[in-house]
């Protein structure tokens, strides 16, 4: 599937359906096509088949837990590169540290950030993406 | 009959034959001085005419002097010396210590009572001895087994119990249990501790409960200390010591008791752990709404909110506000609990641990139009040691300086690489309200919160710099601030880039 060069994709991995649907709604009313999946291995199976430009990525999910999934993208060819940002509810520095070796380009506590707060650092990274 | 008496007696008859002899002398001395026949010299005695009074009175005199002589001995014989070997022989059965058949007397005179009051008071005084060690005997009887029922007690304590005596302070006793909690040989060397602390890093010595006693006579001394065995299993104790004085106040014993609380401590773990899931999950409804509050919020939806609509909302978005951060708190508090981080080396980058920092807390900053500058110097390099150390470091002054900052105020942050003492120099600087100069000596100690703090944020927990400096000293760094003149504050830490007691 072509990449859409004009519209970016976000793809959200959260196994919390509120979070992830109102989510969803605020990045899509700013203009993001999104993608969603509801764990690790949907979220894989996604982001290696839909290539997004940016990746929402939760932690704590069933089936498969975000950091395995990071882990898994990251030996694809294109998945080396993928953008991520680690959005979470631990405060666990063992994960964040974790993830930080893993490439993810931030890491965002979800009970202290606005929806407001993620979009700015998505528009953030896709821009610096962009040039 | 009395000595007296006997001695009158024998001198009576004594005397007779010396009357006697005294007599027959003188009449013989007179018939040789006269030249007189005797019987004119003694008129008595011329009814024995015909007999020569002087071949007879010669050998009475002569008998009359030997048998007075005789008597004489025979006489302090029998009165004296007799007597005097009998009770002789006894005094020494009795210097033998045998005071089981000793000579009776009845004779009534002065010596024979007075040996009888002596053997009468022999014997009273055997059978006060007898008595008195039978109640000895009775006594350490009680003794003993009163000896015997406190050893028991002591040995079958559900404690570890032990005994050191001064000078030297030596352990002098321990029972059962402290034997069996450490083994006889570790507490026995003086100097040494075989102890440690939670993070298994050596206990010190001079900080064991007894130690400090020792030193400083303190009443009730307790620490928690831990000890590894050689299996690898931990064990955690609570040591309590108290100083036993005397009158003088002058220490004699300490004494120091040892209570098993792994268990309760597993316990405490446990709690800490649920605690922090507990509000990890929290965390999760607290976002959802938080993100539903906000996208109520949003411009196009606001318009069709009427005023009071709008006015709930912002409770909501409050409530929801002052939940998120009294999990916060409950976080920290249970990681506190547990005493320690994990402690686990690795290389980090102190500058990428300032950037995220300063990410973590530019939600706050933005709300309150404050500037947050940064001063990196890049070739900083990488530090060696717990990567929690620097974010909690980091995380705390920022979130200090952009709480504790009014709005449209600047925060600078500033690392620098010092070789000459091998460490980061980084500095947090803010021109908010600042640490009263009578309080700036308290701020570091735990809940403590300065009172214009508190004016500020009525909810802080008062243990964040305190974590943050017992942290920097463990791994060898060091926290100052100063004030600063304009207002505001200015944190400096140095961190070593190889941090110790990992």
């Amino acid at each position: 599937m072509m990449e859409q060069q004009t519209i970016p994709t976000v793809l959200i991995v959260e196994d919390e359906t509120p979070l992830r649907k109102a989510l969803a709604r605020k990045l899509s009313a700013s203009g993001f096509e999104i993608r969603e999946a509801r764990d690790g291995e949907e979220g894989l199976q996604l982001a290696l088949r839909d290539h997004p430009d940016l990746i929402l990525l939760d932690i704590i999910m069933p089936v498969m837990d975000g950091l395995t999934m990071l882990k898994k993208m990251r030996v694809d060819e294109w998945g080396k590169n993928a953008k991520v940002i680690i959005l979470t509810n631990l405060s666990d520095e063992s994960a964040s540290q974790q993830s930080l070796e893993n490439g993810a380009v931030d890491f965002l506590v979800k009970a202290a950030w606005t929806m407001d707060d993620v979009l700015q650092r998505v528009r953030a990274v896709l821009s610096r993406t962009a040039q | 009959m009395s000595i007296r008496s006997k001695i009158i007696t024998a001198s009576a008859v004594i005397g007779v034959f010396q009357g006697i002899v005294l007599i027959g002398s003188v009449l013989l001395y007179a018939a040789q001085v006269t030249d007189r026949p005797i019987w004119e010299v003694s008129q008595i005695l011329a009814l024995f005419p015909g007999f020569s009074i002087a071949s007879v009175l010669a050998p009475i005199v002569f008998a009359s002097f030997v048998i007075s002589v005789l008597l004489l001995i025979g006489y302090i014989h029998y009165v004296f010396l007799s007597p005097i070997d009998r009770y002789k022989i006894a005094a020494e059965k009795v210097k033998g210590g045998d005071i089981g058949d000793l000579v009776e007397t009845d004779d009534d005179d002065e010596l024979s009572v007075m040996v009888r009051s002596y053997v009468d008071a022999i014997k009273r005084l055997k059978t006060s001895y007898d008595q008195l060690s039978g109640s000895l005997h009775g006594q350490y009887a009680v003794l003993g087994h009163d000896a015997e029922i406190l050893r028991l007690l002591v040995d079958h304590l559900p404690l570890g119990v032990f005994l050191q005596k001064e000078p030297d302070f030596e352990i002098m006793r321990m029972n059962e249990r402290a034997a069996q909690l450490i083994g006889k040989n570790t507490l026995m060397r003086s100097g040494i501790s075989s102890f440690c602390k939670l993070d298994s890093s050596p206990y010190p010595f001079e900080e064991l409960p007894n130690v400090v006693v020792q030193k400083t006579k303190i009443l009730e001394t307790r620490s928690d200390i831990y000890f590894r065995y050689p299996d690898m299993r931990m064990a955690a104790f609570r040591m309590t010591s108290v100083p036993v004085l005397d009158a003088n106040n002058r220490l004699l014993y300490v004494i120091s008791t040892l209570l098993d609380i792994t268990d309760m401590k597993e316990v405490e773990r446990e709690k800490s752990d649920f605690v922090s899931l507990a509000s990890h999950q929290l965390r999760t409804p607290i976002s959802i709404i938080n993100w539903y509050v906000e996208l109520l919020n949003a411009p196009e939806d606001m318009e069709h909110l009427t005023e009071d609509q709008r006015g709930f909302i912002t409770q909501i978005k409050e409530s929801s506000a002052r939940m998120s951060k009294l999990i916060d708190t409950l976080l920290n508090a249970s990681r506190i609990e547990l005493g320690t981080f994990k402690s686990e080396g690795t290389m980090f980058d102190i500058v990428q641990v300032a950037d995220i920092a300063i990410r973590d807390t530019m939600a706050l900053a933005h709300t309150k139009h404050q500037t947050i500058e940064k001063s990196y110097d890049l070739n900083t390099p990488l530090i060696y040691g717990e990567p929690k150390l620097g974010q909690v470091v980091m995380q705390n002054l920022l979130s200090n300086a952009v709480k504790y900052t009014g709005d449209g105020g600047l925060i600078k942050v500033g690392i620098e690489s010092h070789e000459e003492d091998k460490s980061a120099h980084v500095y947090v600087e803010d021109n908010g309200i600042g640490i009263p100069d009578d309080e700036s000596s308290r701020i570091f100690s735990r809940f403590y919160r300065a009172t214009n703090a508190r004016d500020v944020d009525s909810s802080g927990s008062g243990l964040g710099l305190s974590i943050v400096r017992s942290l920097l000293e463990k791994a060898g760094g060091k926290i100052t601030f100063k004030k600063i003149e304009t207002g505001g504050t200015r944190f400096d830490i140095i961190l070593p880039f190889t941090c110790k007691n990992i």
